[in-house]
């Protein structure tokens, strides 16, 4: 995970077993792009506002997507996409809002802050892996984000 | 046996029930005479009894009759004989009294003379002249004794001479002694002549007394000799007659001891009858004196009477006449008693009254009232004719008809009607109704007026009673103004009659009561005022009617004149300000309410006045009412009207509303934020259920699909079939979490109502169920729908979700049959979905709805069991009811309703 070679994928996520399920589906989709793990809300925004361990870091180098959880320690997700979509360095950075949560009105305060997709996380492994393989395609591979 | 003669008594008597008292009487003493009949014991002993003892009382007191009459027949005889007897021998003894009586006066005398001699004194010569004038006396009455002896008579006439020479003698010796003295008397006194001729004198009495003694001896022995027979014959008689008696005693004596008892029968039988008899003769006088005294009252009535009174026989013949009668006729009873009625009546009259009369003997009527005969002509004796009204009894005495009249001149009484008519007519030409009447009594007069008003004519009218005529009614009933008037003499109000033509009318009426002499007449004028009284009526009942609103309102109405005066108080303004509606009319509302004029009242008041509109206040009027009132003043050209309400309670009732509706925000903001804190507990509590319950499950079947996968191959069969149900168990934990959620989400979505077309819904749904229809051959029937007022996306689910089941366990059946619609009962709208699959048994049925609750087992219907349950809470939320029909294998029918039954 080389951060000077830019990270493709930011997944912010608490849960070490959800991580491990969701690098496994993104092995078994063969998406091989570099993907940085934050593991909770702080740490989300030190990567990618270039604070404390990461304040090396150049803003500019933008990853293709960020997949964030809602629940997360520290800092909640919501208050994380908040201030990506609030920054316009980092407005224009696909937010993928990836959550045990069906509930609503996280769905829509996501929709509101910015999110460019919500995906529940089914509980079944087979349905989940099947969602990631979907969204990497999508975000990696065809979808083309406008140039700051 | 009869005290009480009828025929005895005058003919008055007789008029007095006479006849009634006669035939009692009668009846009396027939009842006596029974009496008497019944007392004795039996006639024929009586009599036969007192026939004996009367024959032989009869013969023994004849033969002591005939005794009696015998010995004093004998004893007179005897007696009458001793008297003559004893006569003759008084008769020689008065002579021989007399005869002896001579010599001593002669003797007497010459004491006399010669006492007178010897003294010369006059005194001495008193016994002399009394002895002069008894001589002459002596011998009268010696003449007349011996007036049957010729023999004595001789020998008087021999003495008288000797008598009277002696006399003189003596007188010459007195005159000589008066005259010439002592010597002179004393020489002739001695010469002894007044010797010679008392010798004489002495002689021939001598002769004259023998001869009266031998009488008086033969005489006194005869007198002895009748008395004796005397004495025999009475002795003799009477102890014969007693012999007699005696003896007729003795004989009747055993007649009378057998009569006794007989006799003392018939003593007690008498006694009896005679108490009897003294009681009714008590009665009887009793009966007779109270017959007398009234007898005599009626006498004094009739003879008293004002009228005139007179009784006449069937042949009209006058038999009674009373004192006025006299004055009216101008004639003596006495002239007229017996003589014809024919005289009082004018010629003209006379048939048509025997005619009358006749007709009335032959009615069997009694009475005939006074005046029914409406008036009649008499006739005095004068000659002049007059008008009388006449009352006319009849009684029958002893089979003979009486009949009586009292008869009133009624001239004065005529003219005053005709006079009271003469005036009457001047109304002729008025336009009221004129009439006269008669206290008591006919119509007498009746104008055009009349006529014209009552439809009655003049001759209809006439003679008729009025109230009879006109049928008046008045309130207060026809008597009691009759005697108003009799007491007032005149009398005024309103009158109901019946026209001829029956109309009902209403007069104003006026009547003065006429008095001439015993004449009482009415003169009554009325006016028609029908149509004024209906029109009053109706404006009465309008005003009454008016009235009875405002009186029956439960607002306050008052009403005020232009000074503020109080005009009109309904009882519910009396009622609100507490005082009667007497208290308050009249008075001046400043004064009443000193409070009023400076209150926001006074100022409408004066204010809807002034400006002349409607003015409406509401406000608290203090001391006395401490009430609020909401007024609306109308002004209006008599003064003010004001509606009023007690608001005091509206008033209250609007401050308890607004402390309560305080209160109760207060509360539910208390409530809802309570309730808020819980939804935000619940929330949060699901949102973590969302995120963290799921994850692990995640874990556990995300592992174990990487273990089959990495190490599937390594592993036997058997760990590989524990991992798919680890799998299975997390998947479906997974789901029951996902439904859970669902249904508590379905709680705090808020419901939207709008216009939902259920037909639209109902295919929405079965688009949405499109994947499970697949490889199904389901026919759908649909049934008309009605729209339905809720929330579009909850009905939809619920739709879904009967849709959804309807489909699943149908799904054994060979032919699926799904119908859809909706009923209009037990209620309107009733939405139902059945179908013909597995159905349930009814005792599970309350089950049904139940969260997680399920009828069939996993393995054979696929389910958490959440979606009925869902159905009933959206079903609820609607305030709608929810439930079902079902037979074990023969399908089932979920029926719901969003509306509530109520």
């Amino acid at each position: 995970m080389d951060e000077l070679h830019g990270v493709e994928v930011l997944m912010v996520e608490d849960s070490e077993e959800d991580l491990q399920l969701a690098l496994r589906a993104f092995k078994k989709a063969n998406l091989l792009n570099p993907i940085h793990v934050a593991r909770d809300g702080a740490e989300a925004l030190d990567f990618i506002f270039c604070h404390g361990l990461h304040e090396k870091r150049r803003i500019e180098d933008i990853p293709r997507v960020i997949l964030l959880d809602l629940k997360l320690p520290k800092v909640d997700g919501l208050e994380v996409l908040q201030r990506i979509k609030t920054d316009p360095r980092t407005k224009l950075i696909p937010v993928v809002v990836l959550t045990s949560s069906k509930e609503h009105r996280d769905v829509l305060a996501s929709y509101e802050m910015g999110a460019n997709s919500y995906i529940v996380k089914p509980v079944a492994f087979d349905g989940f892996a099947k969602a990631m393989q979907e969204l990497g395609m999508y975000w990696l591979l065809l979808n083309n984000p406008p140039k700051p | 046996m009869v005290p009480f003669d009828t025929s005895s008594q005058p003919p008055a008597s007789q008029e007095d029930g006479g006849p009634i008292r006669s035939s009692e009487a009668g009846v009396r003493a027939e009842n006596a005479r029974r009496a008497l009949h019944r007392a004795r014991p039996t006639p024929q002993l009586e009599d036969r009894i007192l026939r004996s003892a009367e024959w032989k009382v009869r013969a023994g007191f004849a033969l002591a009759l005939a005794a009696l009459i015998l010995i004093g027949g004998m004893s007179y005889f005897s007696l009458v004989q001793l008297h003559k007897d004893r006569v003759w021998v008084e008769h020689t003894q008065q002579t021989i009294a007399a005869q002896r009586l001579v010599p001593a006066i002669v003797a007497e005398a010459e004491a006399s003379v010669r006492g007178y001699i010897i003294t010369g004194r006059e005194e001495f010569l008193e016994p002399y002249h009394k002895a002069v004038s008894g001589v002459s006396a002596d011998l009268g009455s010696l003449r007349s004794l011996a007036a049957n002896d010729r023999r004595q008579q001789g020998r008087l006439d021999a003495l008288e001479p000797l008598v009277a020479e002696r006399i003189f003698l003596l007188q010459e010796t007195v005159e000589l002694r008066r005259e010439e003295g002592f010597p002179a008397s004393q020489q002739q006194v001695a010469s002894g002549r007044g010797e010679q001729i008392h010798d004489r004198i002495r002689g021939i009495l001598a002769e004259m007394e023998a001869t009266e003694q031998s009488l008086l001896r033969e005489r006194a022995a005869r007198a002895h000799r009748a008395g004796s027979v005397a004495r025999t014959v009475i002795v003799g008689g009477i102890t014969l007659a007693f012999a007699i008696v005696a003896v007729a005693l003795f004989v009747i004596s055993g007649d009378f001891a057998g009569n006794r008892r007989a006799q003392a029968a018939l003593a007690e039988a008498r006694a009896q009858l005679e108490s009897r008899v003294q009681e009714r003769t008590a009665e009887l006088a009793k009966a007779k004196e109270a017959a007398l005294s009234s007898q005599a009252r009626l006498a004094g009535i009739i003879n008293s009477a004002m009228d005139a009174i007179l009784t006449v026989d069937e042949q009209q013949h006058i038999v009674m006449f009373n004192p006025s009668a006299e004055k009216m006729f101008g004639c003596r009873t006495a002239d007229v008693i017996g003589q014809s009625l024919g005289l009082f009546i004018p010629e003209p009259f006379r048939s048509a009254h025997a005619h009358h009369h006749r007709a009335f003997s032959e009615t069997g009527i009694a009475q005939r009232e006074m005046g029914r005969l409406g008036s009649i002509c008499g006739l005095r004796a004068s000659g002049e004719e007059f008008p009388i009204e006449a009352a006319i009894s009849r009684v029958e005495v002893g089979g003979q008809q009486l009949f009586t009249a009292i008869l009133r001149d009624i001239t004065e009484r005529k003219a005053a009607e005709d006079t009271l008519r003469r005036q009457a007519a001047l109304f002729d030409q008025t336009y009221d109704a004129v009439m006269v009447w008669n206290w008591r009594g006919p119509i007498t007069f009746w104008n055009r007026g009349a006529e014209r008003l009552y439809g009655y004519s003049c001759d209809e009218a006439v003679g008729k009673i009025p109230e009879e005529l006109l049928r008046t009614e008045t309130s207060g009933g026809v008597e009691r103004f009759l005697s108003v008037l009799e007491q007032r003499n005149a009398w005024e109000g309103e009158l109901e009659h019946v026209t001829r033509d029956g109309r009902q009318i209403i007069v104003d009426c006026r009547m003065t009561l006429v008095r001439y002499k015993d004449q009482v007449s009415v003169l009554e004028a009325n006016g028609d005022i029908t149509e004024r009284k209906r029109a009053e009526a109706k404006l009465v009942a309008a005003h009454r009617r008016t009235t009875a609103i405002l009186e029956s309102i439960s607002d306050g109405f008052n009403t005020f004149d232009r000074e503020w005066r109080y005009t009109y108080v309904n009882a519910a303004a009396a009622k609100m300000v507490g005082k009667s509606p007497e208290e308050l009319l009249g008075k001046n509302l400043w004064e009443l309410w000193p409070h009023a004029a400076d209150s926001p009242f006074g100022v409408a008041y004066r204010r809807a006045v002034a400006e002349n509109v409607p003015v409406q206040v509401e406000a608290f009027y203090p001391e006395p009412l401490n009430a609020w009132f909401e007024v609306r003043c109308y002004p209006s050209p008599e003064g003010l009207a004001l509606f009023f309400t007690d608001t005091t309670e509206r008033k209250r009732a609007e401050e308890e509303i607004r402390f309560l509706n305080a209160d109760l925000e207060r509360r539910v903001a208390a409530r809802t934020a309570e309730l808020q804190a819980a939804n935000q507990e619940l929330e949060s509590f699901s949102y973590s259920v969302s995120h963290d319950l799921r994850a692990p499950l995640r874990t556990m079947d995300g592992f174990s699909d990487a273990l089959l996968e990495d190490y599937g191959p390594q592993l036997p069969a058997e760990a590989r079939d524990y991992l798919a149900t680890i799998r299975r168990g997390a998947q479906r934990m997974g789901a029951l979490i996902d439904d859970l959620l669902a249904f508590s989400r379905l709680s705090r979505k808020p419901l939207v109502r709008q216009f939902v077309n259920m037909g639209v819904l109902v295919r929405g749904a079965l688009e949405e169920l499109g994947p499970e229809r697949n490889g199904r051959n389901i026919q759908f029937v649909n049934g008309g729908m009605p729209p339905a007022q809720g929330d579009p996306s909850l009905l939809k689910q619920v739709w879904i979700n009967l849709l959804s089941n309807a489909i699943k366990y149908s799904r054994h059946a060979e032919q699926a049959r799904i119908e859809i619609g909706a009923l209009a009962e037990p209620q309107p709208n009733v939405y139902f979905v059945r179908d013909n699959g597995a159905g349930f048994d009814m005792k599970y049925a309350d089950k049904l709805f139940g969260v997680f609750q399920r009828l069939h087992r996993a393995d054979e219907f696929e389910g958490t069991g959440i979606g009925l349950a869902i159905v009933q809470r959206i079903v609820h939320r609607h305030g709608g009811r929810v439930w079902a029909e079902a037979k074990l294998d023969q399908g089932a029918a979920f029926y719901f309703t969003l509306e509530g039954e109520d």
